[in-house]
Formats: C-alpha cells, structure tokens, sequence
C-alpha cells in the first residue's frame, strides 16, 4: 500500500487524479492541487469558533414574529420548539430540536475533537474517526430546515390584519452558522486522520 | 474492494485508472470496464467510484425531467392558505421576495441560491455535459463544466427545503387550512429527480470521458 503522499503525489480534490505534488494545478482538470489542504486545523477551527459566537445571536434574537389577531408574538429556535411540544407536534418538534440544536452543536464538537485528534500521537483508530467526519460532512446542511421554515411561513402566512408572519434576526444569524459549519467541515481535511497512520491503518 | 497499488505509478499520466482516495490518499488501481460495479477505498472504504451509466443517458434524461418540474416548480402557486374566510396563496418567487420586504436580504439570496439557483443550474450542467460526452465533442467547456458540477453538489439544498415545507405545513395546520399547489407537488418531484440524476451521474466515469475525448485526435 502506498499513499499519494508518500510517492511524491497530490490527489486532485475535484478528480481525484495523482498529480505530482511539485505542480500547482492538477494536470486532468486544472484544479488547484495541493497534497493537504493549507492550513486546514487552523481554518477548520477559526471557522468553527465564527460558527460558535454567531450561534449566540441565533438563539437569542427571535426567528420569526407573528402576528395573530392584534397580538404579536416573537419566537426564538428554542421557543418555537417548546410551542410545538405544547401543542403536542413531537415529530415536528424532534425534527427542529435535531436541526436546530444538535446538529450544529454536535458538529461543532465533533470538528474540534477532529482537530484535536490529529494533533494527537496517538490518536483514537482512524476508522472510527473517519466515520465522525463522514456523519458531520452529511448532516451540515439539514440544519437550515428552520430557516426555511421561516421563509415558507413568511411567504405564505400574509392574510390582510388577521395572521401575519416576519422573519426575524435569528434567521439571518442561523443561515450564518450552517454556511460557517460547513465552511469548517470543507476546510478539514479527512486525509490528516490517516497520515500518522501509515501502514498500521491497513490492518486496522 | 479495490486492490491497493505498491509501486508509485509511472509518471506518465496515461496511468489514468490510478486514483487517489481523497479521504485517506491511498493510491487505487479502479477497473472502470464493468458497469454498475461500485469500488471503495481498500483502506477507508470511501466509495471511490459507482460506475453506473457510462452512456449518460439516464442522468441526461433525469436531469431534463428536473429541469422541467423546475419550471413548473415556480409557475404555479406553491401553497395556498385560507383562515377566517380569508385566502392567499404564494408562488416560490413571492415567498422569496417577502423574505427581501420585510428586511431579510440575506435569507432571501440565500434561500434563493441553495434552493433554486444552485440546483437548477447543476441540472442544466448535467443535461449539457451528457450532450457533450454523448456527442464525442472536445468542447473546452467540458472541463470547466465538470468541475464546476462537482464542486457545487455539496451546496444544493433542494431536499432539505422539500422537508422545511413539509414541516411548514404540519405546524401551520392547527392554525389554518393549507392546501399544496402544483408547485408544491412539481419541486418534490424536482428534488426526486435531482438527486437520482446526481447519484446516476459518476465522478470518475465522466472524467474518464472527459480524458478519453481530449485523448482522441
Ligand atoms: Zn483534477
Ligand atoms: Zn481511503
């Protein structure tokens, strides 16, 4: 077994052909190569902290205000979960506790376990760590189900004086958060979790 | 599984069925000859290639159905609702702009990009790379395309709005009657289609296309 590292290769990110890494573009589609992404704890972890401080405001502020009848309600993520249960919606309710809470708060653990991991000597089995990161690539986006919640309420719930919904500040600072974790989880990059490995992966 | 290579290849880059895994960078020799024969990374199992359909029909015809549900998707009305006697309904695009009257730009563009304009415009690169790979032509918009198609996927949000409306309409219904329209059953399909075009669209099996057509004089 032989990595692209190891026989002087860098692995296109777009194509996935083995370039020599002394190359700047990648000779099949002209990608930029590089054989680890530059800097990639270091962005991983800038943005994750981005994501961290915007989630404050995202829960602070509320997601949307409605109007029912002369009376104004506004509602925060949290909120609008606990209205939910009240009114005894526990699938929905599961759905935005899940989106809203857990998926960005557990992806943000998991990137800076990630991150942590790799700075390791000994880090915990790459199999297991390479699964932690596939789970936090493919959950990112599921998070802005709320924020699109907001926007098909806003469109839709406009009945003259009598029902009326607007977004509020939470959206923006939400949508936010998903695009930085995201960013975070692109900037990471998956081949450190095998690079102290080397050969003893294989056999992992 | 795929078997590992030991030697590093030859320089030539004519070693086009050696790739590199880009979850852990091990060097795999992929056989692309069969159809319908997946292959992972030996060492990580990152599924390296699914070789599906290398006529490009499938995802051709997939992503032209898409592109017209996509149509239909923003002509009708998406969802009506009626409570005390009153009604309204929405298009997508008035949802949209309702986001941008009431303060919201950045949701707006947003919800616009990852819901419409980011998807609709990977549709249309799958319909006009099948095209290109179908017609034999060595267009220089092949490569460009490409990468432009697989650089986006990460950023297509069309299945999880499809899941933020149904939600929508299960939280509105003890408050009012809501009745989905056309569009509303038009972007479902939209989002269906999009993801099997995706999933029937190959990395590898349009890269070596891709080489192939540029390899021919
Ligand atoms: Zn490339
Ligand atoms: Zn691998």
């Amino acid at each position: 077994m032989t990595t692209a590292l190891a026989s002087g290769r860098a692995v296109c990110h777009v194509c996935l052909h083995p370039s020599p890494a002394s190359e700047s573009a990648c000779r099949r589609c002209g990608s930029t190569l590089h054989a680890r992404i530059p800097h990639s704890l270091q962005r991983t972890m800038a943005l994750g902290l981005g994501a961290a401080l915007l989630y404050l405001p995202a829960n602070l502020l509320p997601i949307m205000v409605t109007s029912q009848f002369g009376r104004t309600t506004e509602n925060t993520i949290i909120g609008g979960v606990v209205r939910l249960i009240e009114a005894g919606s526990y699938p929905v309710a599961a759905v935005i506790l899940i989106a809203s809470v857990l998926i960005p708060l557990g992806k943000l653990a998991a990137l800076a376990l990630l991150c942590w991991a790799a700075r390791q000597r000994r880090p915990a089995p790459p199999r297991q760590r390479t699964a932690l990161y596939r789970v936090t690539e493919f959950v990112g986006k599921w998070s802005m189900v709320d924020v699109f919640v907001v926007a098909v309420l806003v469109g839709l719930v406009q009945i003259g004086g009598i029902m009326q919904v607007k977004p509020g500040g939470a959206a923006l600072a939400f949508a936010g958060v998903v695009v930085l974790t995201m960013l975070a989880a692109e900037s990471f990059d998956p081949r450190l979790i095998w690079d102290r490995y080397g050969r003893e992966g294989a056999r992992d | 599984m795929q078997p590992a290579i030991d030697q590093p290849p030859p320089d030539s880059a004519a070693a086009q069925d050696i790739v590199g895994c880009l979850e852990c960078d091990l060097l795999v020799r992929v056989g692309l000859q069969r159809a319908s024969h997946a292959a992972y990374c030996p060492r990580c199992g990152y599924l390296l290639t699914d070789a599906t359909d290398d006529t490009f029909v499938q995802p051709f015809a997939l992503a032209l159905a898409a592109l017209i549900f996509a149509v239909l998707a923003v002509s009708f009305p998406f969802l009506a609702v009626s409570a005390a006697g009153l009604e309204n309904s929405m298009t997508l695009f008035a949802a949209i702009g309702s986001l941008a009257r009431f303060g919201a730009d950045g949701v707006a563009v947003a919800t616009l990009a990852f819901v419409l304009l980011i998807p609709v415009a990977m549709m249309l690169g799958v319909v006009a790379l099948c095209l290109l790979l179908r017609a034999e032509r060595a267009s220089p918009a092949l490569v460009p395309l490409a990468r432009l198609l697989f650089r986006l996927n990460a950023w297509s949000m069309a299945d999880v709005f499809a899941i933020g409306v149904i939600v929508s309409l299960v939280k509105l219904s003890s408050m009012a009657e809501i009745v989905p329209g056309t569009a509303f059953w038009a972007y479902i399909a939209f989002t269906v289609t999009f993801l099997l075009a995706m999933t029937r669209l190959d990395r590898l099996t349009v890269w070596h296309a891709v080489d192939r057509l540029r390899a021919a004089p």
